[in-house]
């Protein structure tokens, strides 16, 4: 199998650390080699780790080793990762030692700075499909154990794709601003050590002042963000920072306000650097368009165009291929970055591919003469929250099981919740339930009560009714 | 209200804490709704509540309660 990482240059920078380490790729690689052996071809592996040298070593160990690894968040609650090791039953853990207590009765293989590896002993049944490579969470929903499942061409032909129009070589150096176990992040990871260039590894937020230090110290020359991340920078006053080494500014993982866009757009004309709009999901490994930034002002709110290497085209409520301009339609998405689809339990994994390259993006978008994409809206009911996806539906569920009529809606970054009730519902408890539920922030929860929803003539709750009351 | 009554305000509103929490060891991280999106709602309800426009440097340095009375000082505000 192809590796994931260029190892053709041993003594280059493959990464920074949050302590000041320095890995060159003849390090990693050594390091990654050994850690490859403690896990057997197609094990199923949970990987519940930060933006961290040893996760990232565990990460590309077990990739590397043939092994197929779930991608998780440190900031998993505990219910949520036991429902995922009942439905998936993994061979091995990868987790921080602070979430053992837990799950006491496995056995610990491997002891590493700060984590440990757990073996359950358990084999993989011999149906999984072959080319599984990787798993990912469809986001950090309900706890739901609904997974996207990857091959190695998937992840590879997508790094590949981003190096090509972002021109990344082994000058650049990429910081890692978002969790590795979300598809963004992640792909800022593997496009970077593909090209063999290096990583600022570190969990460090944009209000920690040692972030900045490591920025300039480590010479970063690019940074992505999802929309949250650029009001942040803004409320920063970034325009004023001096980072002489940036050129390189992505976004991605859901709509900026185009106000946001217009102010980072004239930042980086004004600074010399360039600034990609990108559109993507988890499915598709998960870039789909970039809009280049010559044509940032002309195309102003464009995803753009499909990546190198995939073909973007629009479908009416038929199914029809829409071939007028302007005409709004689904966004369908082909290429060898597309997934093969979800997995919901074990039995799962030995599914062959679903998709076939091709994927149904339930964005509603309408395509400009020129061939541009503009995102219109969506088919499907989803918010992006500070660049996690949240199924609306899930959330209702999530009521439901409180014994509690609700109805969800709102825009992205703000998920309303109204409920059906009285005086006995406590909003601030409820939200903070909710909130850890879900991992979505409290503030961009705003949680309302009725005594009755709004129904229409069917008896379906009327959306437009809530949103105009508020 | 008194200054302090207001950043007290502040601080019970965004993180949903209780304010006799509100002392030196109460600091960023410390509570989980302090992350980064806490602290960036915290920062906006400073300005809008004392009418000032905080630089970079203050805004990341405002690691704690106590640290944060000392900031608001360079803007006039005595807590």
């Amino acid at each position: 199998m192809k590796s994931l990482v260029n190892w053709s240059n041993p003594q280059s920078t493959a990464l920074f650390t949050d302590f000041g380490e320095v890995v060159t790729y003849g390090q990693l690689n050594k390091e990654v080699l050994f850690d490859s052996k403690i896990f057997n071809k197609k094990d199923l592996v949970f990987i519940v780790g930060r933006n961290d040298l040893v996760t990232l070593i565990i990460y590309l160990a077990a990739f590397e080793a043939g092994a197929i690894p779930l991608l998780l968040g440190a900031d998993l609650s505990e219910p949520s990762l036991t429902s995922l090791i009942e439905a998936y039953s993994p061979s091995k853990l990868f987790l921080p030692k602070e979430k053992y207590s837990s799950l006491s009765g496995l056995k610990i293989e491997n002891e590493f700075d700060g984590y440990f590896i757990l073996s359950t002993e358990i084999a993989l049944s011999p149906n999984v499909n072959p080319n599984l490579a990787l798993l990912l969470p469809t986001s950090g929903s309900t706890g739901s154990p609904k997974l996207v499942r990857f091959t190695a061409e998937n992840i590879i032909f997508n790094a590949d794709s981003i190096i090509n129009y972002l021109s990344i070589d082994s000058k650049e150096c990429a910081v890692t601003t978002l969790p590795f176990n979300y598809s963004y992040g992640m792909s800022v990871v593997n496009s970077h050590l593909r090209a063999g260039a290096s990583l600022l590894l570190t969990d460090r937020s944009f209000f920690d002042a040692d972030f900045w230090r490591l920025m300039k110290s480590c010479g970063v020359t690019s940074l992505a963000g999802v929309p949250y991340s650029y009001e942040m920078l803004m409320k920063l006053r970034f325009e004023r920072m001096d980072l002489p080494k940036l050129r390189t500014l992505t976004q991605a993982g859901g709509k900026m306000a185009p106000s946001l866009t217009k102010r980072v757009t004239e930042l980086c004309k004004v600074k010399g650097m360039r600034f990609f709009t990108m559109y993507g999901q988890t499915e598709a490994s998960p870039r789909m368009a970039f809009l280049s930034p010559e044509f940032l002002e002309l195309k102003f709110g464009s995803i753009g165009k499909a990546i190198p290497g995939g073909q973007i085209w629009l479908e009416d409520e038929q199914g029809e291929k829409i071939s007028e301009v302007d005409q709004i339609g689904e966004l369908i998405y082909s290429g060898p970055n597309v997934a093969q689809g979800y997995a919901e339990r074990k039995e799962d994994l030995s599914r062959a591919d679903e998709w076939n390259s091709v994927l149904r993006t339930g964005d509603l978008a309408r395509q400009d003469a020129e061939g541009f994409i503009f995102i219109e809206g969506r088919k499907s009911r989803f918010l992006k929250i500070f660049g996690v996806r949240v199924s609306l539906d899930s959330v209702e569920v999530w009521c439901q099981n409180k014994a509690f009529s609700a109805a969800a809606y709102g825009r992205d970054d703000l998920l309303m919740v109204t409920i059906e009730g009285g005086e006995e519902i406590q909003i601030a408890g409820l939200t903070k339930e909710l909130s850890d539920a879900i991992q979505v922030h409290s503030s961009a929860i705003g949680m309302t009560v009725l005594p009755n929803l709004p129904r229409l003539n069917s008896g379906k709750v009327d959306y437009q009714c809530l949103i105009n009351l508020r | 209200m008194t200054n302090k009554e207001k950043y007290n305000k502040v601080f019970v509103d965004c993180f949903s804490v209780a304010e006799d929490v509100l002392d030196g060891n109460f600091t960023y991280q410390c509570v989980a709704a302090w992350d980064s999106v806490g602290h960036m709602g915290m920062i906006a309800a400073l300005e809008d509540t004392f009418g000032i426009m905080m630089e970079t440097e203050d805004i990341i340095e405002f690691g704690s309660y106590s640290i944060g009375i000392e900031k608001l000082k360079k803007y006039g505000v005595e807590i």
